[in-house]
């Protein structure tokens, strides 16, 4: 065999490879040659695009969305009647129809805000909201959606357990302090809660 | 390769049939275990199949394969925490005497040439792993340099390297057949 000082960069052990290959013998086919060809022609049978698998899912969420969104939107007046007539219903039930159900501190301030009396109210509602557990406005959405489907379908005990947790929510208070203090602002509370707008007839 | 990435299987079962045997003597030979072997066999044909529909003939496919068995070797080296673990470890150079076959009844040159064979064969395993790894390439892929370095991640002159000292080694062991 040639000395190694003789050999070029692409010759280097030319004759080793040589004797190698010469050495060598083909493995024999076995089990693992099958698994592999049959996955092999697996890969090719039709798979849905990854692209077409998220657009179908996107289009569903999408539809889902559209289902449920109105289902969540709360009718809101400031009636203080829960009825079946549509938007007469309320998410913010009054002193005189909800004094079973709100919280002292809560009806105190609600009471204090409708006397006009803006600044003493805003305080006792903000210490109402502070003694209370915080909920998310999620919560609020759903309990305003529940309480208003109850009352479409005269299940008044029911619309006002839902409609009094509502209430409790930092975001029903805070939408009840715009509405208390500016009428102007009902817009404003529709922001906030995102909520079909109320016909000024029913208001 | 690329036919078969348009979906001729027949390009597929040709590809496999001429790397098949290349690979799987490779990759026994770097890990020792047969069993570890088909396993790493497995995962490197495997690969390829997964990575069809994203694969780009920027190299030759030798140099894709042996590519993805080197760094699958990587990673077991990893697990393993030392080449040494997975790779077998050095033996001593064998004497020609140690291959002799007392069954033998083939003529001289034959049985010298089997001898030479099985002395090559053991004096591979013996080379350091790094070693052993660029000359199976080189002898197994038919690999250039320049792609035994792109396919095993190393600079061109440590391939050179490695090559050449494998090459020093094999022949101060097979002295004796000389």
């Amino acid at each position: 065999m040639s000395g190694p000082d003789d050999d070029t960069d692409e010759q280097i052990g030319e004759d080793l490879l040589s004797a190698y290959r010469a050495a060598i013998e083909d493995p024999p086919y076995g089990a693992t040659d099958r698994t592999l060809l049959r996955a092999a022609a697996c890969r090719d049978t039709f798979h849905w695009p990854r692209a077409t698998v998220y657009a179908a899912l996107a289009l569903l969420v999408a539809a889902l969305g559209l289902v449920t969104l109105p289902a969540i939107s709360p009718r809101i007046d400031r009636g203080g009647n829960i009825g079946r007539q549509g938007m007469a219903n309320t998410a913010f039930p009054t002193a005189r129809t909800t004094s079973n159900f709100i919280s002292a501190p809560l009806e105190a301030a609600l009471r204090t805000m409708k006397a006009g009396n803006y600044q003493p109210g805003n305080r006792k509602l903000q210490r109402a909201q502070t003694g209370r557990r915080q909920k998310t406005y999620d919560e609020y959405l759903t309990n305003a959606a529940l309480g208003t489907r109850y009352a479409r379908e005269n299940q008044l005990e029911q619309a006002a357990v839902a409609l009094q947790f509502a209430a409790e929510s930092q975001y029903a208070a805070l939408a009840m302090q715009v509405e208390a203090t500016d009428p102007d602002l009902y817009a404003a509370r529709l922001d906030l809660v995102r909520v079909q707008p109320i016909p000024s007839s029913v208001r | 390769m690329q036919r078969y990435c348009a979906g001729d299987q027949e390009a597929f079962k040709l590809l496999y049939s001429r790397y098949r045997a290349p690979l799987l003597r490779f990759v026994t030979k770097l890990v020792g275990n047969s069993d570890e072997a088909d396993e790493i066999f497995q995962e490197v044909w495997t690969a390829v199949i997964r990575g069809r529909r994203s694969y780009r003939p920027t190299a030759k496919f030798s140099t894709y394969l042996f590519s993805i068995a080197h760094r699958r070797l990587q990673d077991r080296q990893r697990r393993y925490g030392r080449w040494a673990a997975i790779f077998r470890n050095s033996a001593p150079p064998l004497a020609p005497e140690e291959f002799v076959d007392d069954k033998a009844t083939l003529p001289e040159s034959r049985i010298h040439d089997v001898q030479l064979s099985k002395a090559l064969l053991a004096a591979i395993d013996a080379l350091p792993p790094l070693q052993r790894e660029v000359f199976l390439l080189k002898a197994e892929a038919g690999m250039s340099l320049e792609e035994i370095a792109v396919a095993t991640g190393s600079k061109l002159e440590a391939t050179k390297s490695r090559l050449r000292y494998a090459v020093a080694r094999l022949r101060a062991r097979l002295r004796g057949w000389t």
